[in-house]
């Protein structure tokens, strides 16, 4: 249910809250959206940040914070937070840049992870 | 029992989902997910109980959907989801008319499940007050209220039917216990405002000190006792009917305070600034004449003009002729339904006994007599000994003492005179005999108007 970083040696994604929630199959197809929706959409923050369309990175960061939060990917809590507040200023900065691309690897990996772990 | 719709209006595929399960694990509901605030405006016509919807989709803001969809359906429940935590937006959206604002978390998925469950609570107890309503207009049907087909009834008929046609106010005459409050209930649930509140005043049962604020209600810290502002009973009849009772009671003040609530169309409360509109439509009662206490002194012409509109005369149960039978047969069928009995019917010496009665309590006498009657007979059938009378206002004391003629004569009419409020040519009417024999007797100090 843990699935812990090579890198940092912290969780990568904890599911229980998910489970708490629901059966089985709900957590599947869960899973599913978030690989179908997640990752693409930082990839898309990426993007909007190199256009510097600052209104696009917080409403998709906005709109991805609640499967990062059930998802249990606690390294990214404080990330989506702050990659939402600085959008708002409209500013680029190394900061945020470091972010939004930590937010694309982190969400990738943990897809690649679960679609291993529960051959999706 | 047909299932609970809820639209869900979320564009994040991942929370509409969590949304959309946590409300399925309920098998009662219905649910609809949008992931456009185009979408949703285009399937209202389906009648959704509840509809949830996002603060921040693609297409629409959380504001202007709420507006369309109130627009729409000015009663359809609507709740706000969204991570903004600004306290303005909350206020302004729940201004607007959204039934409630939750931020987005862990816990609105709980909030949500419970808001659904409040609505259809709510929803449930408002279809229950609206079938009463209804099952009340019924009650109150013309036909069904007032039971009679007498002459003197049948002229009341078509006056109700036009009091109820319109908004002009009525002003209900007649002995007490001929049914002056059923008669204005029965113009109310005929009207066009029977969905709004019917609010009947007994002005001689309220304590002359707390009529005005009972009537224009009060602000709170307005009086000493006054902790809580208080709505009074025009704010209360708003869109409705305000019926009061008995208004040849009020004294001459409270009179040009309700003569200006009338003119102005508007309601101040006690203690307050505030001049709340009304529009209610007033059915004042009275077993005194009016324009008799008009005369007096005792009533402003002005109010008595302003409130008088379309007066109604309820005729005193004696002239009824044969509406005291069918009356009293309606008070017996109910009177055994509602204490499961068998049928019980009257014989042809009780119902000549009814009929030879004057029945100066009217038709609550009458009731009153009926329901006596079916309690002492033994049988199915009520005799004449079964009934009795026990009149306040003539008494049995009337023949218990032996009198000469004369003086039994004065009595009666010593009686009709305190009844008609002294009114000689009305007295002298009723009792078939010149006006100038009862003049004759003041004349002889035999009797004393005062």
């Amino acid at each position: 249910m843990i699935q812990y970083n090579k890198q940092s040696g912290g969780a990568l994604y904890d599911l229980s809250k998910l489970k708490k929630i629901g059966s089985e199959d709900f957590v599947k197809k869960m899973l599913q959206i978030f690989i179908k929706e997640v990752p693409p959409s930082a990839t898309l923050i990426k993007v909007a940040y190199d256009g510097r369309d600052f209104a696009t990175v917080k409403y998709l960061t906005h709109r991805i914070r609640p499967s990062i939060q059930n998802m249990g990917i606690e390294q990214l809590y404080n990330e989506v937070n702050e990659i939402e507040n600085l959008a708002d200023i409209e500013e680029a900065s190394p900061m945020l840049e470091r972010m939004i691309e930590k937010l694309e690897t982190i969400t990738h990996q943990v897809a690649e992870k679960v679609k291993a772990e529960y051959n999706l | 029992m047909a299932q609970f719709k809820i639209f869900i209006v979320e564009d994040d595929p991942w929370y509409g989902e969590i949304l959309q399960y946590h409300l399925s694990l309920n098998p009662d509901y219905e649910i609809s997910r949008f992931t456009t605030g185009k979408e949703c405006l285009a399937n209202l016509s389906k009648k959704p109980g509840l509809i949830s919807i996002d603060y921040s989709l693609p297409d629409i803001n959380g504001f202007d959907l709420l507006k369309k969809i109130k627009d729409y359906n000015p009663d359809m429940p609507v709740i706000v989801i969204s991570a903004q935590k600004d306290v303005n937006t909350a206020v302004s959206l729940l201004k607007e008319g959204a039934r409630d604002y939750f931020i987005k978390d862990e816990n609105t998925k709980d909030l949500l499940w419970n808001a659904v469950n409040k609505e259809r609570e709510r929803q449930s107890l408002q279809k229950e007050v609206e079938v009463l309503k209804e099952e009340l207009g019924q009650k109150y049907d013309f036909n069904k209220a007032i039971k009679g087909s007498s002459p003197a009834l049948l002229r009341i008929f078509a006056l109700l039917e036009k009091a109820s046609r319109t908004n002009i106010n009525v002003s209900v005459t007649g002995e007490t216990g001929t049914g002056k409050e059923v008669i204005s209930k029965a113009i109310h649930y005929n009207s066009e405002r029977k969905k709004k509140p019917f609010v009947a005043v007994n002005m001689a049962a309220i304590p002359r000190e707390l009529i005005e604020s009972e009537l224009f209600g009060y602000e709170k810290g307005a009086f000493t006792g006054a902790m809580a502002r208080k709505t009074g009973k025009f704010e209360e009849a708003n869109k409705g009917t305000l019926f009061l009772d008995e208004i040849a009671e009020l004294d001459l003040s409270l009179q040009s305070k309700i003569l200006r609530v009338l003119q102005e169309r508007e309601v101040t409360r006690v203690g307050g600034n505030e001049r709340i509109p009304l529009d209610v439509r007033l059915i004042v009662a009275t077993h005194k004449n009016l324009l008799e206490e008009v005369k007096k002194g005792n009533f402003r012409e002005d109010l008595f003009y302003r409130i008088m509109g379309l007066p109604i005369d309820l005729p005193p149960l004696r002239e009824r002729g044969n509406d005291i039978l069918l009356l009293a047969k309606h008070f017996l069928e109910d009177f055994c339904k509602s204490n499961k009995m068998d049928a019980i019917t009257i014989s042809q010496e009780a119902k000549d006994k009814l009929m030879k009665y004057n029945y100066p309590g009217n038709v609550r006498e009458l009731k009153a007599i009926i329901d006596l009657s079916a309690v002492m007979c033994d049988g199915r059938q009520i005799c004449d000994a079964d009934i009795y009378f026990a009149s306040v206002t003539m008494g049995d004391s009337f023949t218990n003492e032996e009198k000469t003629m004369k003086e039994y004569t004065i009595d009666i009419i010593k009686h009709f005179l305190k009844k008609y409020d002294n009114n000689i040519v009305k007295a002298a009417e009723k009792l078939d005999i010149g006006k100038s024999t009862i003049y004759k007797m003041i004349q002889n100090k035999e009797i004393s108007v005062n």
